[in-house]
């Protein structure tokens, strides 16, 4: 009895484990859906034209009420028909649409804040008395710089924070590489799954003036912009999307597998195509992640530069080379000399092989001495990945870099603002 | 004879001295059940994203499996089991931009490999406060007092699809982890022998899908007793 008595408080201890077991099971994620929905002020507005919204730029100060995600100066920048409001004290942007309600220009988007990791929603607005009838009517305002007002907060319903903008001056240009790690994160809930076209655009949005995007190889040896070796939920969203890309050929990709915004899985073709009407972007670095993906890479760079130059587009196409297997694919393939690369691990291979630069990992440090010598031959020296603010100092100014690889690129951009 | 076999001998007859108090104490001898069942999994959770809004799916599909578990020490049954499971299939056409209509078709299905326990809590009921009346309980009723059960389990998926794009195949595979959990009935119908009903739910939870079930199956209990 005894015996069955010591059983007994056994079997009632596992239930309660299993319980507290199935209790975590069935508990679930919830995530904020931060969009304005019906709530949209711009679901029957006139769009405006990339010169007005060009107009519309400048750095900026800013005055809140309430808890805003955005304080101190901040910049307005203009891509690919959409404004971008970004914050270098608080690490945050917003990235907003633009139309015309009645004489008042209205922007409305998504806000975030990549330290806490939330999103918001921001309205902003030029309205008409201050140069948003002007605006809309596609005139010149009366006044010469226009100021910003509107609200922010976490519920469409309930936009409490007000927010003004007051006109400082003009961005400065910039003349260094600004880098896009893959266009821009999924995980950093940007708005865009990272390497897909959206990714490419909103990357101008942040603040970027060229991109890094990873190239794989299709079953039926099509380069396509994927990053893992293989299909995982951290980045796909099709059932029937797993195990090896390379086992999929690209309409099999196309069919069945979505990037985690829904977006397809864009080839490199697509991405070049996209890149050639996007006026933000100055270069794109290939990032292969096989070595048979060289020889299609180049080729394609080959092709989509002389359309750049045919367009009159400035675009620069450097095929990355991580390592010695990679080098080795690049100088085997015939007119490797047209596409310009990027060597990644050794700064010695740079010069034989006429690459267009070096782009070492940050850990390493600035290696001001080969900066300097890779200047002097005209080449450029890039870091990757970069994403603290504390570090963009040693890499520009004490390693004279020439570009930085980052997932903040609009700290970078507004850093420049300063 | 040498040293290591002296050295040997004597763990050996350490070890048996070790395991007599075992004896001594009355612990219990282990009882081994196997299981065998076919499970119908009749929805996907959460309901995928079907590739046109006209192609024909099938949501999880009929399966089975087996499993061996040992009740030692701990006053539940555990052991290794496998599951053969389908997840979903789809067939039908869609227009990609660029590449035009498609005529495609999928097959995803899994092999699962897991440490199951079950919680034989009728069993429990009947083992603390009946086993040992005067009047022994009859079988019907026994059957019916010992009939729930709650079993879990935990283990990896080994996912294979199959895929068809305008005549186009391709395999892939990959793993992935995931876990199950079920509750039902198990009716006695002979002292060693015992069929079961139950709700299941299997969690693919890597790749955040969960199957939902219905379960039918037999199971072997055999007691070693001294």
């Amino acid at each position: 009895m005894r015996l069955m008595r010591s059983h007994g408080r056994r079997q009632r201890g596992s239930l309660v484990f299993l319980v507290l077991l199935l209790l975590a099971a069935c508990s679930v994620l919830t995530e904020e859906d931060t969009n304005f929905g019906n709530n949209s002020r711009l679901k029957d507005s006139l769009p405006l034209s990339p010169a007005v919204l060009q107009h519309l730029t400048g750095n900026y100060s800013v005055s809140i009420t309430g808890e805003s995600s955005f304080s101190g100066p901040v910049s307005i920048i203009s891509s690919n028909s959409r404004i971008s409001l970004l914050s270098y004290e608080r690490e945050t942007y917003a990235v907003m649409n633009a139309g015309c309600v009645n004489g008042e220009v209205i922007f409305e988007g998504r806000s975030y804040d990549p330290a806490s990791r939330e999103g918001g929603l921001v309205r902003l607005s030029i309205v008409p008395g201050q140069g948003g009838a002007e605006i809309c009517a596609g005139t010149a305002p009366l006044i010469p710089h226009v100021n910003y007002v509107g609200v922010s907060g976490r519920n469409p319903n309930a936009l409490t924070n007000t927010i003004q903008l007051s006109y400082v001056g003009p961005l400065k240009p910039i003349n260094k590489y600004i880098i896009a790690h893959h266009g821009c994160r999924t995980v950093d809930k940007c708005g865009a799954s990272e390497n897909s076209l959206e990714s490419i655009k909103i990357a101008g949005n942040l603040g970027g003036n060229s991109v890094e995007v990873d190239v794989h190889m299709s079953k039926d040896q099509v380069p396509v912009l994927y990053h893992d070796n293989d299909f995982n939920s951290r980045l796909i969203s099709g059932i029937f999307c797993l195990g090896a890309v390379g086992n999929y050929s690209v309409l099999q990709m196309k069919v069945f597998c979505r990037l985690k915004y829904g977006e397809r899985i864009p080839t490199l073709r697509e991405a070049l195509e996209a890149l050639l009407t996007d006026d933000t972007m100055k270069m794109v670095w290939l990032d292969p992640k096989n070595t048979s993906a060289i020889g299609p890479m180049i080729s394609l760079a080959t092709e989509y530069k002389a359309k750049a130059v045919a367009l009159g587009k400035n675009l620069e196409i450097l095929i990355g080379i991580p390592d010695e297997d990679y080098l080795n694919a690049y100088l085997s393939t015939p007119g490797y000399e047209n596409a310009p690369c990027l060597v990644e691990y050794d700064f010695h291979k740079v010069l034989p092989y006429n690459c267009r630069g070096y782009s070492p990992r940050f850990t390493l440090g600035p290696q001001r001495q080969y900066a300097d010598i890779l200047h002097a031959s005209g080449k450029v020296i890039f870091y990757w990945t970069v994403n603290s603010k504390d570090y963009f100092d040693l890499f520009f100014n004490d390693g004279a870099g020439d570009g930085l690889i980052s997932d903040r690129t609009s700290l970078i951009y507004t850093k420049f603002q300063q | 004879m040498t040293w290591p076999k002296i050295i040997r001998w004597i763990s050996g007859l350490l070890f048996l001295a070790g395991l007599s108090p075992l004896l001594a104490f009355k612990l219990p001898f282990p009882d081994f059940q196997v299981s065998t069942w076919a499970v119908w999994h009749y929805a996907v959770k959460p309901q995928p994203r079907a590739t046109s809004p006209g192609s024909k799916v099938r949501m999880g599909g009929t399966g089975g499996g087996i499993d061996l578990t040992v009740r030692y020490f701990l006053p539940f049954y555990y052991g290794p089991q496998y599951e053969y499971m389908p997840v979903y299939s789809e067939s039908g056409g869609v227009n990609i931009p660029g590449y035009g209509d498609v005529a495609y078709g999928a097959n995803l299905y899994a092999h699962y490999f897991a440490g199951a326990i079950y919680l034989p809590m009728g069993d429990w009921v009947y083992e603390l406060f009946f086993e040992n009346q005067k009047k022994p309980m009859s079988l019907f009723w026994q059957s019916l007092l010992r009939s729930p059960y709650v079993k879990g389990s935990y283990g990896i998926h080994h996912m294979y699809v199959t895929l068809t794009t305008n005549g186009d195949d391709s395999t892939s595979s990959a793993a992935r982890f995931g876990y199950t959990g079920e509750a039902g009935l198990m009716f006695m119908v002979f002292r060693t022998i015992r069929i079961y009903g139950a709700f299941d739910y299997h969690s693919i939870y890597e790749d955040g899908n969960a199957l939902v079930g219905l379960k039918l199956g037999a199971l072997y209990r055999y007691k070693l007793e001294y």
